[in-house]
């Protein structure tokens, strides 16, 4: 039967359905009605095709309950009473702190971005100035002095140290910065 | 005016799209009709579709109330009934889906639940199924094609019960899966081919 059946091209075997729910034109239902008429697989893979369709009559088809509108119209009048949940409220009150926590988290992070950012920013030059500036405000005197250790030395001398104190105006002044 | 509209958008010609328009503007008792006109077919589908009475007329309800839903933003693009199997179909799909990823829903389980047509204790010697000259009664008979329509897909199975049971055009079977004319064309030509071959095989044709 399955040698049969290869006669037949794959465009026809798709039409046979076709040709059974009448959804072919013209010229391709008497294509069909031709090769019924002259091929004795095409009319039993046909009928066979239209046997099994009949077949399905026997597929059950229950109906609905009879209170089944009834109760989908109860339905919805039940979802349509039931407020919708941004209109409760609770739900209202919710959103409310939610939106202040929200608020509060988003100014608070904020700051911690800022600060951490200013962190990260390496000091421009006019910061590095006025972060010395006690040291370049006597640079000049600094340099003229030369070294260090005789200043050093000079802090450590008490008779300079009680002299210095003594001078009015001039407290502290023999402090090495 | 409803003429030169009915010329215009050939839908608005349908009795049922009317009554949708009117359910639009706040007319319950359109919708009341709608699903009186409706709750039968769909639950028919869906029985056959699932295999279970209690979850189709679930679905129909849930169908209903989708169709409700929407109808403040409803504009009538096909015939009622294509736009409500296009619901339908998605429902049906999601619930298959869903519940294929717990087990596998089959026709055969109808025998023992509600879409059972005969008592427990005479269910069939699976052989005498098998013996093609044997006359078969209506329960066994019903058993094969069960199992005839178990073989097709999803889709092969859907297109085949708006076929026969809401005895759709190509075109509207194609509107309401989503699919081409011509897809839909092949789609039952395998459907029935299939099923033709496996009833072939039980029942002398």
């Amino acid at each position: 039967m399955v040698d049969k059946l290869v006669r037949l091209s794959a465009e026809q075997r798709s039409n046979f359905v076709a040709y059974l729910d009448g959804e072919l034109n013209e010229e391709e239902t008497r294509g069909i009605e031709q090769l019924l008429a002259s091929n004795e697989v095409a009319r039993h893979d046909m009928e066979a095709l239209a046997t099994a369709w009949e077949l399905l009559d026997d597929l059950p088809r229950p109906n609905a309950p009879k209170d089944f509108a009834e109760k989908t119209i109860a339905t919805l009048k039940l979802e349509e009473q039931k407020p919708l949940l941004r209109e409760q409220a609770w739900f209202q009150q919710v959103t409310k702190y939610a939106r202040l926590l929200g608020g509060f988290v988003a100014v608070i992070g904020c700051g911690v971005v800022g600060f951490l950012v200013a962190r990260t920013v390496p000091p421009s030059r006019a910061d590095l100035m006025l972060e010395n500036y006690p040291l370049l405000e006597h640079l000049d005197t600094y340099q003229e002095i030369g070294s260090s250790d005789f200043l050093i030395r000079l802090q450590k001398n008490e008779e300079w140290v009680r002299r210095s104190s003594e001078m009015p105006g001039q407290a502290g002044k023999g402090k090495v910065d | 005016m409803a003429t030169t509209q009915s010329k215009t958008n050939p839908c608005l010609s349908d009795p049922d799209v009317q009554l949708m328009l009117r359910v639009k503007q706040g007319d319950e008792e359109a919708f009341t009709e709608l699903v009186e006109n409706y709750q039968d077919r769909l639950v028919g589908i869906f029985t056959n579709v699932l295999g279970d009475r209690e979850a189709a007329e679930d679905l129909a309800q849930e169908t209903f109330l989708r169709v409700y839903r929407a109808r403040n933003g409803y504009e009538p693009q096909a015939r009622f009934a294509t736009w409500l199997f296009r619901i339908a179909n998605n429902l049906a799909s999601n619930t298959k889906r869903s519940r294929g990823r717990r087990k596998e829903v089959q026709f055969g389980s109808g025998e023992t639940g509600p879409l059972s047509t005969r008592p427990p204790e005479k269910n069939l010697p699976e052989k005498s199924a098998l013996m093609p000259a044997r006359m078969l009664d209506k329960a066994e008979l019903l058993k094969i094609v069960h199992q005839a329509m178990d073989s097709l897909n999803e889709r092969q199975r859907i297109a085949v019960l708006l076929n026969k049971f809401e005895e759709m055009s190509y075109a509207d079977i194609a509107a309401t899966l989503e699919l081409s004319p011509s897809a839909v064309k092949s789609l039952l030509s395998r459907a029935r081919e299939n099923m033709k071959d496996h009833l072939e095989k039980y029942v002398k044709m």
